[in-house]
């Protein structure tokens, strides 16, 4: 398939791209990596007018350290999360997802913002970067505001970006001493969105652990928090029965259903079982 | 230079170079001044009516040149079997993707938008889309009036949705069931497995000024193109030249017409080029693919584990056209009984329409299918029976001097030493089992097809010589093997033979690339050929140098005497002698047909095809490890055993080898076509699921040669055999893991732990 015709526009602020993307409203697109964009444009699922390009806007793409933790620009792409010093030490658990996504090809094309932007279910990146309590910000023709990300999401392919409003930046703050994640992946072959995705981050305390968060993807129209699953396993020692209740309890919050990938059955019968080896991992690295 | 130097020696490949670097033309790649585009407009609905046709709008769309609808082409129907198709669908669409109309527009886009503005009126009719349904009473008929189809194999049998059956029977099943001391019973179904191959069908047409098609193709069989171009443009078969592009995979899914006859016809409509390349979504929905299949197995046995009798019906969901639906049941038959003595037998395998895509070839058509079932039986069996796979198989192969299914006498039978040799690689005997992790094997017996090859050897005036053939090389590395058949008969370095895939023009005859026949039967043509080469030559050399022709012998590009091995001339000076004076141009030529015996008949009946001139053989053992939770399979060890008859060249033995085995893996695994009702749900690579280079498992290979009576240098095909094996391997490996029978694939981690939980639940 081709693409359909359309009008490449090539800001190179953001400020530049907001305003663009408010004066055409539904017409534009924005395209960052376009591993995404592209495909549903070829399919004919959508067909705007004016592509918005973020490519050209050079001070997109960085990963900065500071004193409140790190700060991931939109663009950053895949490969270089998944390659970065700062993120491989203060957030290995981070680094690790873009090697369970896509091929080598689409890791050095695809960016982080489109992952989240592009608000798939199954987006890799989002689990883990809920768990650690990332933040979005966001610019915008009235300026800039930021969110939690776990507040980004609205439904299958909608988030809370306003009209002419762009994803600037992922704040990943530092987390407690004791604290490691892990994101445990389902997928039929190497290459695969996932069927199901569940990330955890865990604070430990001798045997116990001390905080978490669970959050699932691909069993809901955004990636959810399994809040009730938390709360069995959040300040208590951690064995075997309690991990099995845990991941009964978080597969009664998944809300799946069936596509190709899989069955409602099979989901729910897989976060069972990842809640509880994403949590077992999870304390296993915070020690 | 010793004999068998070439013959059994690895060999780099011919194409290896221009594919390498780029310089290879493919179907696509083909560009032509003032070409324009096509692209076709496919039924939304699997089965309606079609009530008007309205192309007004499209036509008026700037850059369209014209648009044909039904009443537009050739009132012909086509088909390789059963002629059932009509060019383009007139009164009624009979599958979800079946092409209405065709465009040619001077760019792809116009092209497209085209399509989707022209407006039919349907109205839907009750599809079916299971083969068995379509076989009850009331189930809607797909073809009215197929009686009246001709048909070009001879021989079927067909009636309702029913177009094509093999029935098979040998020795008294009755009797059989009475001896036998155990009865076991299974249903197996198998999934639409797509071809999978990068390159897209891609074709470019045109018309020279004298009226004469030119088309460009990718395909494995362009002399079957030819044919039915021929069939329908209505034009004499000298009128049409057929060149086959490179072919960047084919598996049985180029061997047939796609959209060849669409692109002639719009280029005889317009009088320019025009060419066509199909989407992936297009080669899912509209082309065809492997046969979902659903099997029945009964069979008797001993309690000493021989087996007495079995009973099977296959039933291969063909589509809404025949395609080689009928010839794929024959061979799904043939294969059924597997490579083991069955007293009695009655086997009964249909063809049967639906309202899906036309299923057709995809590499060991109806082997794999029935191969999975007859091989997961039979482990059944073995377990049940309390006897190792290995040693239950043993005790029933066949072996030389046995009778087939089918009646012919089977002779180089190369199944035991294949089994003791995986046997022996695998380390069967001292197999360790743990937790979770199984072991399962596998044998198969499949067919290779004979028919007509002829090859062309030409002596250059400098002596060099040039094979021309018209067997196209899709990547399986049979030009390769067919270099070093020639050197190896004309004692020459194989890297100095030039060989060249002709043209229908230019290239004798072949049937085409598919079923494990190119090696098999073109490696006799280029024997014969150079044979009837070296007559001319030694003839013109005898009077050169006052020898008799019966003592020379051509060694290290020198003709020679053998008594008196001064006398002798180079093939330079030979050819240079024969060009320049002698008013001759050395030419070898052959046309063959391998030796074959013929079927039974009187116990086989429908079966389309002429019968097999040789069988294949292979087996394989595959080590799994099951994630119980997960339902994940994890396949860690596979080694496989191929008879080759005799290898010509190692690593395009290894190759397709390999390849067959990744095959076999995806389809065991992961692949379907998945159908919802007539619609395919996941027509794009995203969706469907291929394995990756890095799914590939440790495979380890090893191959026997039982040298078959009527191949060149005792070799067979084996293409085909590394495809049949997996599934059934597999599955036994998970059963052997986790005590889990799954009769039905791809044996996905959601199949295999759904199949887990009812266990536990039928245990409680
Ligand atoms: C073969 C293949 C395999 C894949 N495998 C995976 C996988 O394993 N896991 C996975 O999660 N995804 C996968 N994807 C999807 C995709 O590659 C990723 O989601 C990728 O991160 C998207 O990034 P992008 O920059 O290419 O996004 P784009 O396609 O450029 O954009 C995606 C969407 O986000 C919007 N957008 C992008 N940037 C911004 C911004 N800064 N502000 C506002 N809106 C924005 C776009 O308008 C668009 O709607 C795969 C895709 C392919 C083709």
């Amino acid at each position: 398939m081709r693409l359909p015709k359309f009008e490449y526009l090539g800001p190179k602020t953001v400020q530049e791209a907001c305003s663009l993307l408010a004066q055409h409203g539904d017409k534009a697109k924005v395209m960052a990596g376009g591993t995404d964009v592209l495909n549903v444009m070829k399919e004919r699922k959508i067909r705007p007018e004016y592509l918005i390009g973020l490519r050209a806007i050079s001070d997109l793409s960085y990963i900065k350290a500071d004193a409140d933790g790190i700060k991931i620009g939109a663009l950053t792409t895949l490969t270089d999360l998944a390659n970065s010093a700062v993120v491989k030490e203060k957030f290995p658990c981070l680094a690790e997802v873009p090697m369970k996504m896509a091929t080598v090809q689409i890791r050095n094309m695809g960016t982080i913002g489109g992952n989240l932007c592009n608000a798939a279910p199954s987006a890799d990146t989002a689990p883990i970067l809920i768990c650690l309590g990332a933040k979005a910000k966001i610019a915008g023709p009235k300026g800039e505001r930021v969110v939690a990300l776990e507040d980004f999401f609205t439904g299958p392919g909608k988030t809370v970006l306003g009209k002419g409003e762009l994803l600037v930046e992922i704040q990943v703050p530092n987390q407690p001493a004791k604290t490691a994640g892990a994101y445990l992946k389902m997928s039929r072959v190497s290459v695969d969105l996932a069927i199901v995705g569940v990330g955890v981050v865990v604070t430990r305390e001798g045997d116990s652990c001390k905080d978490i968060k669970i959050t699932l993807g691909a069993v809901a129209p955004t990636p959810i928090r399994a809040k009730k699953a938390e709360a069995v396993v959040k300040g208590k020692k951690i064995d075997d029965a309690l991990l099995e209740e845990a991941g009964k309890i978080a597969s009664q919050e998944a809300k799946p259903i069936d596509d190709v990938r899989g069955s409602a059955f099979y989901r729910t019968e897989i976060v069972k079982v990842y809640t509880k080896r994403a949590i077992k991992q999870a304390m296993e690295q915070a020690k | 230079m010793a004999k068998n130097e070439i013959i059994g020696r690895p060999f780099a490949r011919v194409d290896g170079r221009r594919k390498a670097c780029g310089d290879a033309v493919y179907g696509p790649d083909i560009k032509m001044p003032g070409m324009l585009h096509a692209k076709f407009l496919a039924s939304p609905y699997p089965h309606a009516r079609i009530v008007h046709v309205d192309t007004e709008k499209a036509e008026k769309l700037s850059g369209v040149k014209t648009i044909l609808t039904a009443k537009d082409v050739p009132q012909v129907c086509w088909g390789l079997m059963v002629k059932d198709t009509p060019v383009l669908a007139g009164d009624k669409a009979r599958f979800m993707g079946e092409p209405l109309a065709v465009v040619a527009a001077t760019k792809r886009e116009i092209a497209e938008e085209a399509a989707e503005l022209i407006q039919v009126e349907y109205e839907e009719l009750k599809p079916v889309f299971d083969p068995e349904e379509a076989l009850g009473p009331g189930a809607p008929l797909i073809h009215e009036g197929a009686e009246a189809y001709a048909c070009a194999m001879p021989g079927l049998i067909r009636y309702g949705n029913v177009c094509g059956q093999t029935k098979i029977s040998g020795g008294d099943p009755e009797q059989g069931w009475r001896e036998s001391d155990l009865i076991f019973e299974d249903r197996f179904s198998t999934p639409v497995q797509h071809h999978g191959f990068i390159e897209p069908h891609a074709v470019t047409a045109r018309f020279d000024s004298n009226g004469r098609l030119e088309i460009w193709t990718s395909t494995q069989a362009i002399f079957a193109i030819r044919m039915a171009l021929g069939e329908i443009m209505g034009l004499p078969l000298n009128r049409i030249r057929v060149i086959g592009t490179e072919v960047g995979g084919g598996f049985g899914g180029k061997t047939d017409i796609t959209v060849e006859h669409f692109c002639a016809l719009l280029a005889r409509m317009t009088g320019k080029p025009v060419k066509m390349q199909l989407t992936r979504s297009e080669m899912m929905t509209y082309t065809s693919a492997r046969h979902g299949c659903v099997i029945h197995l009964k069979t008797g046995v001993k309690k000493d584990g021989k087996i007495v009798t079995r009973e099977a019906r296959l039933l291969f969901d063909t589509g809404g056209y025949a395609g080689h639906g009928p010839g794929v049941a024959a061979l799904g038959a043939n294969t059924i009984l597997g490579p083991y003595r069955t007293p009695h037998f009655k086997i009964d395998s249909l063809s049967v329409y639906t309202n899906k895509m036309n299923f057709s070839f995809m590499r060991g058509p109806g082997g794999v299918q029935a191969g999975f079932a007859c091989e997961s039986h039979m482990d059944r069996i073995a377990r049940e029976l309390n006897l190792d796979p290995l040693d239950f198989r043993i005790k029933n192969l066949i072996s030389d001097g046995d009778t087939s299914a089918t009646g012919q006498r089977m002779e180089a039978v190369g199944i035991q030493e294949a089994l003791n040799s995986v046997a022996k690689i695998s380390n069967w005997k001292q197999r360790k089992k743990s937790k979770n992790r199984g072991w399962g094997l596998c044998c198969c017996q499949y067919e290779l097809v004979g028919m007509t090859s002829s090859a062309l050897v030409k002596l250059s005036e400098d002596g060099s010589l040039h094979l021309v053939i018209g067997a196209i090389d899709h990547g399986q590395g049979s030009s390769t093997v067919l270099a070093q058949i020639l050197a190896q008969e004309m004692d020459i370095p194989a890297d100095q033979i030039a060989v060249t895939v002709g043209d229908t023009d230019t290239a004798p005859y072949d049937t085409g690339t598919f079923g494990d026949r190119v090696t098999f039967n073109m490696g006799n043509a280029v024997i014969e050929a150079a044979r009837d080469l070296k007559v001319q030559l030694f003839s013109g050399a005898a009077a050169m140098l006052e020898s008799p022709a019966e003592n020379l012998e051509l060694v290290g590009q020198m003709i020679r005497d053998r008594d008196n091995p001064e006398k002798a001339i180079s093939l330079l000076e030979l050819a240079m002698g024969s060009y320049f004076f002698q008013g001759g141009a050395p030419m070898g030529k052959s046309t063959v047909l391998a030796p074959f015996q013929a079927y039974a008949y009187e116990k086989v009946e429908g079966n389309p095809y002429p019968a097999t001139p040789a069988h294949t053989y292979a087996c394989q053992v595959v080590e799994v490890s099951v994630d119980r939770d997960t339902g994940m399979v994890r396949v860690e060890n596979i080694y496989s055993c191929h008879d080759a008859g005799r290898m010509i060249n190692p690593l395009g033995t290894e190759g397709q080898i390999q390849g067959g085995i990744m095959m076999g893996l995806g389809y065991a695994l992961w692949e379907e076509v998945v159908f919802d009702g007539g619609r395919v749900t996941n027509p794009n690579l995203i969706d469907y699921k291929m394995p990756f280079a890095i799914n590939q498992p440790k495979i380890r290979i090893a191959v026997t040669e039982t040298k078959t009576p009527n191949g060149p240098y005792g070799a067979r095909g084996v293409g085909n055999p590394p495809v049949l094996l997996p599934a059934a391997a597999i599955a036994n490996a998970i059963h052997d893991a986790v005590g889990v029978r799954i009769r039905e694939l791809p044996l996905t981690p959601e199949r295999v732990l759904f199949s887990l939980k009812r266990e536990a639940a039928n245990k409680k």
